[in-house]
């Protein structure tokens, strides 16, 4: 089977701006899914990858979540692994090193139960090169707050946001991972950019639960899990519509579903300036290429001849589009 | 890591056979580059449906065999029991259908260096597995005996090519409707005596791969058993199928850690699985 081939549609600059971060590409592989690349690597050239996000590394090992852990639903996966993993000095030894050895962009996702937890691990990414950006993992169980998820706090994402920024290298941008469980969150999102936030990344999973007709009981161990997959595909497209309506100024990273080229095009127009791949991995070890190579057709086909030129395109009106479209004046 | 070395490859695969024997249904596929690297103990993740299914994941299959060169370059056979949708969707192929495999994933039965008499035990579609790995120590020269047991004779599978190649199968059912009526660890004991067995090798349900341990643990044999972990990707990507192992060579030291039931395992020592710890024993 041949790989995918990205080099197909020379006439589309591809290269996606996030602020200060430049990826060669828009499509990165989402918190979670990719593993910290060894396994992927498999089944192809993570370089090829616009960038890379780790499991959420948090300051101690964690065990997560006890078994059953994931739940097949109809378009999706309901999962509650609890942000297991194996804490970020060894991370840094053995994950990131790998990963920087390879030459892979790589944005680090940090979780934490307190915001001095996330500022630790912040810290300790400083001056890395490979680290592209963090993902500050807010939508991850506050424990001060009986469980609720920071992002669905205004004042603790601030406080969490703001702490990750000041303790973080400034030439690491953070990313503030959103959640889609929340009442206004364009809201969210405007104390999240006046907390020092760089850009979002959004949507984290989805709160839900299936119940099992045979034992009588919730599947997960946990009860409820987070729905992922092209089940929320529209909940995240609407998400990122809100914010970049909500925050004009700050790029964008939106995930949630994406499946095929197409479904990327739907989260580039509503205003993401990358794209994050995640679920679809476990059905396609290498949907994320795929979804980059199905992205750059579909934009040659529409005639854009940048990444730019579509990006936030869903929200313009006639005359806009005509303005956005010219080409550009020569020097 | 190089993309296509000897790790697991993305192949799809035409079903050449199909037979429904009891409960069970048997597909062999031509599936050369998957054939190539797979050893007994090693699975499949298997996409559900076509394009326009709802179903977002694989499933997890052991190969029941592997077969190489021949006709057809290379054959992986896999035994189904129907329980859920994707495994009934699965059990429904037909001559001409094409399957979408990744493998072979997981790490495999580890062989002894030498002839080191083995007793195989399978249960249920565990068979499949078990009658391979038999072959690939016979052929080392090692005495093999097998035991296969199921829930009852519908259940039962590898007999067959079980009796070709051990020096002695024996069969139970728990309801006894083929072979004798008990457990598979009822016999067990003996075979292990009988065989002066060095190692002891399961495939099956997780509550009888734990009565298997400790029946080889009392007879101071280790047992290498093939977990069922429920999966979401088979890759190790999704970290859903984590097992609890014990840390060290002493398994009854405090130590633990999760592991990958898809790349650390689905073969474990028996004895440093934590049994207790999983969740549910299927």
């Amino acid at each position: 089977m041949s790989e995918p081939d990205t080099d197909s549609n020379p006439a589309v600059d591809l290269t996606a701006r996030l602020g200060p971060l430049r990826l060669a590409n828009p499509v990165l592989a989402a918190a979670g899914t990719a593993g910290a690349g060894r396994e992927l690597a498999q089944f192809f050239d993570l370089t090829r990858l616009g960038a890379l996000v780790t499991p959420s590394v948090m300051a101690a090992p964690w065990a997560g979540r006890p078994a059953p852990r994931s739940s097949g639903t109809p378009s999706g996966l309901l999962s509650a692994n609890g942000l297991v993993g194996p804490g970020v000095d060894a991370f840094l030894a053995t994950d990131l090193a790998w990963l920087a050895d390879q030459g892979v962009r790589v944005v680090v996702s940090v979780a934490g139960t307190h915001s001095d937890e996330f500022a630790e691990v912040a810290r300790k990414l400083a001056g890395h090169p490979a680290v592209a950006a963090i993902e500050a993992n807010i939508s991850c169980p506050n424990h001060s707050s009986r469980g609720q998820v920071f992002a669905a706090d205004a004042i603790a994402s601030a406080r969490v946001i703001g702490a990750v920024r000041r303790a973080a290298d400034p030439a690491q941008p953070v990313f503030a991972k959103l959640t889609a469980d929340v009442t206004d969150l364009g809201h969210i999102a405007r104390v999240c950019a006046d907390s020092g936030a760089d850009g979002f990344s959004l949507i984290n999973t989805v709160a839900g639960m299936v119940i099992d007709t045979d034992t009588l009981a919730p599947v997960l161990a946990d009860g409820v899990g987070g729905l992922s997959g092209p089940a929320v595909r529209p909940i995240a497209v609407r998400c990122v519509w809100q914010v970049r309506r909500a925050v004009p100024h700050l790029p964008i990273i939106g995930s949630g579903g994406i499946a095929t080229g197409l479904d990327a095009l739907q989260f580039v127009l509503a205003g993401a300036d990358a794209v994050a791949v995640g679920t679809a991995t476990f059905g396609d070890p290498r949907a994320p290429l795929r979804v980059l190579d199905e992205l750059a057709a579909a934009l040659a086909a529409r005639g854009f001849s940048s990444l730019g030129q579509a990006v936030g395109f869903a929200h313009l009106d006639d005359h806009q589009r005509a303005v956005r479209r010219r080409p550009a004046e020569s020097p | 890591m190089t993309p296509g070395a000897s790790g697991p490859v993305l192949e799809t695969v035409e079903v050449f056979g199909v037979q429904h024997v009891g409960d069970l249904v048997t597909l062999t596929l031509i599936a050369p580059e998957v054939a190539t690297h797979a050893r007994p103990g090693q699975f499949v993740a298997v996409r559900i449906g076509d394009e326009t299914s709802a179903d977002v994941l694989r499933r997890a299959v052991f190969i029941a065999a592997a077969t190489t060169g021949g006709a057809h370059a290379g054959t992986v056979t896999l035994v189904v029991a129907p329980r859920g949708p994707g495994t009934r969707w699965l059990a429904g192929r037909g001559t001409g259908d094409r399957l979408d495999l990744i493998g072979p994933l997981g790490t495999p039965f580890p062989l002894p260096s030498g002839p080191a008499p083995a007793v195989l035990v399978g249960y249920g579609y565990g068979g499949g597995p078990l009658a391979w790995l038999a072959q690939a120590l016979t052929a080392q020269g090692a005495p093999v005996e097998v035991v296969l047991g199921a829930g009852t004779a519908a259940g039962l599978h590898g007999e067959q090519p079980a009796k070709r190649i051990a020096e002695r199968v024996t069969v139970l059912t728990d309801d006894g409707s083929a072979g004798r009526a008990g457990s598979v660890t009822d016999a067990l004991p003996d075979a292990i005596v009988r065989l002066d067995a060095q190692v002891v090798y399961a495939c099956g349900p997780a509550a009888v791969l734990r009565r298997v341990g400790d029946v080889a643990q009392q007879h101071a044999v280790r047992a290498q058993v093939a977990v069922e972990a429920p999966m979401a990707c088979g890759t190790g990507v999704c970290r859903s199928c984590l097992l609890p192992v014990a840390t060290g060579d002493d398994g009854a030291r405090a130590g633990a850690r999760l592991v990958r039931a898809c790349v650390e395992g689905p073969v474990f020592e028996a004895g440093r699985v934590r049994w207790a710890e999983l969740a549910r024993l299927p």
